[in-house]
């Protein structure tokens, strides 16, 4: 009976140990989805990429370049919904995003609008929503 | 189905997991590839043995493990359920999770027959003992089956996922 | 440092790994890794319950085949491991997590590799199966262990 009580005393303190107090990647728990940001910006490199696609901007603000990473799905889901050439360096995109919860130039991508008015959305929130898609 | 996923989505059972996800999401992940491991483990185990590996051990001895196979498989029963709750349409909108269903109900359906039909007949194969065909055929289609479960889970993110998929 | 990573994720494994658009690649790879985990985990987790008491009928001496099945397991992961960690080396390179569940793999092994010397080496078969207090720690050490290294991989996704 002991070794089962020390046995759950390890496993516990193992994993709080080892458990940051801060997740950071798997989409809600990475970023808020519940808020929404905006920029505009040159796309400076598409990766596609494992595990997850990323674009690269220079966004023009407050009279200086900031560099920001936006954050898709895995390049398969990307391959299958034929949006892996939709994407050339130096053309200008309007991006709205799930920002990173840790404030840095991070967002989980949620449109993208080209320079001749197309929006593609890269995430959805209620399936049922045929706007959401 | 899609109509199911959204109103899943808001129910308060739902709106809870997804209010906690940021530990609740790693926590699960990790407990569910502990239970495959378990689950395979042990499971896998038997299964060698019901195709005639280990001989010298009777059947009966490597079944009292097996109560350690259905705490693998329950853990990941309730933290599987945990994300189909937290996030249903990632799930449902996607081929690969219902092969993954399929093979959940291949290889339960497996282990039900193996307990109704044929487990009385594990008494009457002692150490050393070679095991009968329809033995042969229940291990092997367990071993394919939770396998096939496990590659079709970790396959969920690249066949079949949608562009808005939080995996 | 940053400069040899940053070459390694270059490389033509690391690139394949990323970017290639075939399932076998990233998808198949990451796969086997899970695989390799069952393989290792799975086989040692059944040792340390027979150890701690569960399924007392088969004698210790049958579940010598484990530390085999472990073996291949591992060669699974340490492969598979090696090229995840090309195609990410910039990241993971860097990552603590990542030097922490290699730390408790080590440990995990180390324990491992114990229980076989004191269970299998020389083995009495009139020895019986009782099992000595200090045996049944090392079971409980080592699925401890392995739960940590399973909990730190998984980390890897989420800490940076």
């Amino acid at each position: 009976m002991r070794f089962r009580a020390f046995a759950l005393f390890l496993i516990v303190g193992l994993f709080i140990a080892i458990t940051p107090a801060i997740a950071h990647h798997a989409l809600q728990a990475e970023f808020d989805t519940a808020k929404r940001g905006e920029f505009t910006g040159v796309l400076t490199k598409f990766a596609l990429i494992n595990p997850h696609v990323r674009w690269y901007f220079d966004v023009a603000k407050n009279g200086g370049i900031e560099k920001w990473e936006l954050i898709g799905a895995g390049p398969q889901a990307l391959r299958e919904n034929g949006m892996t050439r939709m994407f050339k360096a130096g053309e200008t995109l309007k991006a709205t995003y799930a920002p990173a919860r840790d404030g840095s130039n991070t967002g989980r991508v949620v449109t993208f609008t080209f320079s001749d008015g197309r929006v593609i959305t890269l995430y959805h929130e209620d399936p049922n929503n045929p706007n959401d898609r | 189905m899609t109509a199911f996923a959204s109103w899943l989505h808001h129910t308060p059972l739902s709106l809870v997991f997804q209010a906690q996800v940021r530990w609740l999401w790693p926590l699960c992940e990790t407990l569910h590839f502990a239970g495959l491991a378990l689950l395979l483990g042990v499971a896998g185990m038997f299964d060698l043995r019901l195709l005639g590996f280990m001989k010298r051990v009777s059947i009966a001895a490597v079944q009292e493990f097996m109560p350690w196979a259905l705490v693998g498989f329950v853990v990941n029963l309730t933290t599987g359920l945990i994300f189909l709750i937290s996030e249903p349409a990632q799930y449902f909108s996607n081929p690969t999770w219902w092969v993954k269903v399929a093979f959940l109900i291949v290889s339960g359906l497996n282990a039900l027959i193996f307990q109704l039909a044929f487990s009385r007949r594990v008494n009457a194969i002692g150490p050393g003992e070679d095991t009968p065909v329809s033995f042969k055929i229940i291990g092997a289609v367990s071993l394919a089956g939770w396998l096939g479960v496990l590659w079709a889970g970790r396959m969920l993110p690249f066949i079949g996922a949608s562009v808005g998929a939080g995996l | 440092m940053q400069d040899f990573l940053q070459r390694l994720q270059d490389s033509n494994v690391g690139y394949w790994v990323s970017t290639a658009p075939t399932l076998w690649a990233y998808p198949t790879i990451l796969t086997l890794h899970t695989i390799g985990l069952a393989m290792v985990v799975g086989p040692n987790a059944v040792l340390d319950l027979r150890l701690l008491g569960a399924g007392s009928r088969v004698p210790i001496a049958e579940l010598r085949p484990v530390f085999r099945i472990m073996a291949v397991g591992f060669l699974i992961n340490a492969s598979t491991g090696i090229a995840l960690f090309i195609s990410e080396a910039t990241e993971k390179g860097v990552a603590w997590i990542f030097y922490v569940k290699l730390t408790i793999i080590a440990a995990a092994l180390i324990v491992a590799a114990r229980l076989r010397r004191q269970l299998f080496a020389g083995q009495d078969a009139t020895r019986g199966d009782a099992v000595s207090v200090g045996v049944k720690l090392l079971a409980t050490v080592s699925l401890a262990l392995w739960l940590g290294a399973i909990t730190a991989g998984r980390l890897m996704a989420y800490v940076k």
